[in-house]
């Protein structure tokens, strides 16, 4: 399956990135193999097999762990910002975002 | 026909709504990590290294998310999903800094149940879709800097449940009341602080006009409205904005909306032009969760009495009116303190009754007017229930008890002490009062004349008159007794 040019402005807009020209180009070639490897697998049939949540998943045994619920982290704003590149009033900084 | 259509020059219309709800699960810790979910700490004093997607962190789930999520479901009489899911729904937006929302699309983990609410002394059941879990996002602050905008993510990470109606509710009324009851609901169970002021219970309104018996028509999602009063302000708006379009022979564009409360108008939000794709994908951190028989049986347990078997039950054992049980019932509070009075009234013919009535008139006035929840009354229950025992027994006259009411909340001393400090004690003495309505009955022998001639209103005219001569102490049914007696001699 052939991933064009426009797929790739679509994607740059919904991750919020700016690409060039030629990452343009480059990324429908490299991407398109992927779904070229993607559209392979799909030649396997899988007619009454449920989907797979997990690799681990076997319904019996493997649930998620639990945490009990009790504070075990936080107050650590210096730990939590220090590699923002700017951050004021123990906030980050972004530029305006209203939407 | 309903009387939720809408009529117009051009015919009937009729409002299909559905409410997403998204509340906040009542938890100490967050639903991925163990920072705290207090509201309003210092920005990012909340936050562990998971909250802000450090990268290599990992989330676990904490046990009490679910286990608050499950017991909603049950309460809302819905089905649990022994296996649920999470899935990454993908966005990037500043106050979500793992760039998805770890949530729950494909499989959630409570399926359909039912809210029944109240209308009109009708009952309707709304049809609950599904409840499922997922994050909050971080908090964007504007106004403090002029070009930038600061984010804080204290709130990022807290375990929110969504609950998704069917589209079974058809005005602006059945819609703030499911919300009403919903809250109730969830303040009974402990599960959420549904506090809409705090923003940790907030309402997605679909809404969409068509003619009855035809298909139901395009809808519009207003966002984010976060009282009861806004979503009835928003769906009244939306209501005729949408007449107004189908009826100009336009059509009405699926779009998200927001609601300006400062206008009382829904408005496109602006920038949204594009059809959203969250590229939703099973989040390949977490496993699924999966429940056993045993743990849901334990909850459901577990679950307190809830407001309609409450209510129920005060009618029934307590012989109280549905008002007065509805009014009783719905705040946490208030029930507790009800049923304390009464236990320490002790169970005599009417107490309860009385008791609720001096509950949801006298008391709610008070704390009203000094904005005090029921648990700060400065009345406690056992002292109303005193006071109600002296009306009972006759010690004093219902009127007499206002003012002796008022006394024990200003002063705190117990009724007792007020009626015999003030001398308000009611005379029912038979032979004191047949001495008193003697003299009165001497005194104007003209209007006893005319009473006797047939003007029976007259009577009023002696009952005055001996309340006159108490101080409004005197026993009113003793004295109307022997009044009438007297002045047939």
């Amino acid at each position: 399956m052939a991933i064009n040019r426009s797929d790739i402005k679509r994607i740059e807009k919904l991750a919020k990135l700016k690409l060039s020209e030629e990452k343009i180009d480059d990324f429908s070639v490299r991407i398109s193999r992927v779904f070229d490897w993607v559209d392979q697998l799909k030649e396997v049939d899988v007619e009454g097999v449920a989907p797979m949540a997990s690799p681990l998943m076997d319904l019996q045994k493997h649930t998620t762990g639990l945490r009990e619920d009790t504070v075990t982290d936080g107050d650590r704003v210096h730990d939590v910002i220090q590699n923002a590149p700017s951050s004021q009033h123990n906030s980050f900084v972004v530029p305006k975002v209203v939407e | 026909m309903s009387k939720n259509y809408v009529k117009t020059s051009t015919g009937t219309w009729e409002v299909v709504i559905g409410l997403e709800v998204h509340t906040q699960i009542k938890t100490n810790s967050k639903l991925f990590s163990g920072a705290a979910t207090t509201f309003a700490g210092e920005p990012n004093s909340q936050v562990s290294f998971v909250d802000a997607a450090m990268p290599g962190m990992l989330p676990v789930p904490n046990k009490a998310c679910i286990e608050q999520t499950v017991k909603t479901g049950l309460a809302l009489n819905a089905l649990i999903n022994l296996v649920s899911v999470f899935d990454r729904k993908n966005y990037f937006y500043p106050d979500l800094p793992q760039g998805y929302q770890i949530s729950q699309l494909y499989h959630p983990i409570v399926g359909p149940g039912y809210l029944e609410i109240d209308i009109d002394d009708t009952v309707k059941k709304i049809g609950i879709e599904r409840i499922h879990i997922e994050q909050d996002a971080g908090k964007s602050v504007h106004d403090v800097m002029p070009s930038s905008s600061l984010i804080d993510l204290n709130r990022s990470g807290i375990g929110l449940m969504e609950i998704v109606t069917q589209p079974d509710i058809r005005s602006g009324e059945e819609a703030m009341e499911f919300i009403r009851k919903l809250r109730l609901l969830l303040w009974y169970l402990g599960t959420s602080d549904a506090n809409m002021e705090e923003g940790s219970l907030r309402a997605d309104v679909n809404i969409s006009m068509h003619r009855p018996g035809t298909p139901f028509g395009t809808r519009a999602e207003i966002k984010n409205v976060n009282s009861i009063r806004f979503i009835g302000q928003a769906i009244e708006y939306e209501i005729n904005r949408q007449i107004g379009l189908l009826e100009e022979g336009e059509q009405v564009v699926q779009e998200t909306r927001l609601f300006d409360a400062a206008k009382g108008v829904t408005r496109s939000m602006r920038g949204k032009e594009d059809a959203q794709d969250y590229r939703y994908f099973p989040d390949p951190d977490l496993l699924p969760v999966i429940l056993d028989e045993g743990f849901v049986q334990g909850l459901k347990d577990s679950l307190p009495e809830l407001p309609d078997q409450k209510k129920k039950r005060f009618m029934e054992s307590y012989g109280l009116s549905k008002y007065d049980a509805s009014v009783i019932i719905s705040d946490i509070r208030t029930p507790t303190y009800f049923e304390s009075a009464v236990k320490n009234a002790g169970e005599k013919e009417g107490t309860a009754k009385l008791i609720a009535n001096w509950v949801t008139t006298e008391l709610f006035r008070v704390l009203k007017e000094e904005s005090l929840e029921i648990d700060q009354s400065k009345i406690p229950a056992a002292s109303l229930a005193e006071l109600v025992n002296l009306i009972q027994d006759g010690t004093i006259s219902g009127r007499t008890a206002k003012e002796v009411f008022l006394d024990m909340w200003t002063t705190g001393k117990p009724a007792k002490i007020i009626v015999e400090e003030k001398g308000l004690l009611q005379i029912s003495n038979t032979s004191e009062l047949e001495q008193l309505a003697e003299n009165v009955i001497q005194e104007n022998p003209d209007v006893v004349q005319k009473y006797k001639a047939g003007k029976d209103k007259l009577l009023g005219f002696f009952v005055g008159k001996m309340m006159q001569l108490t101080g409004g102490k005197a026993n009113p049914k003793i004295v109307n007794e022997i009044l009438v007696k007297k002045l047939s001699e």
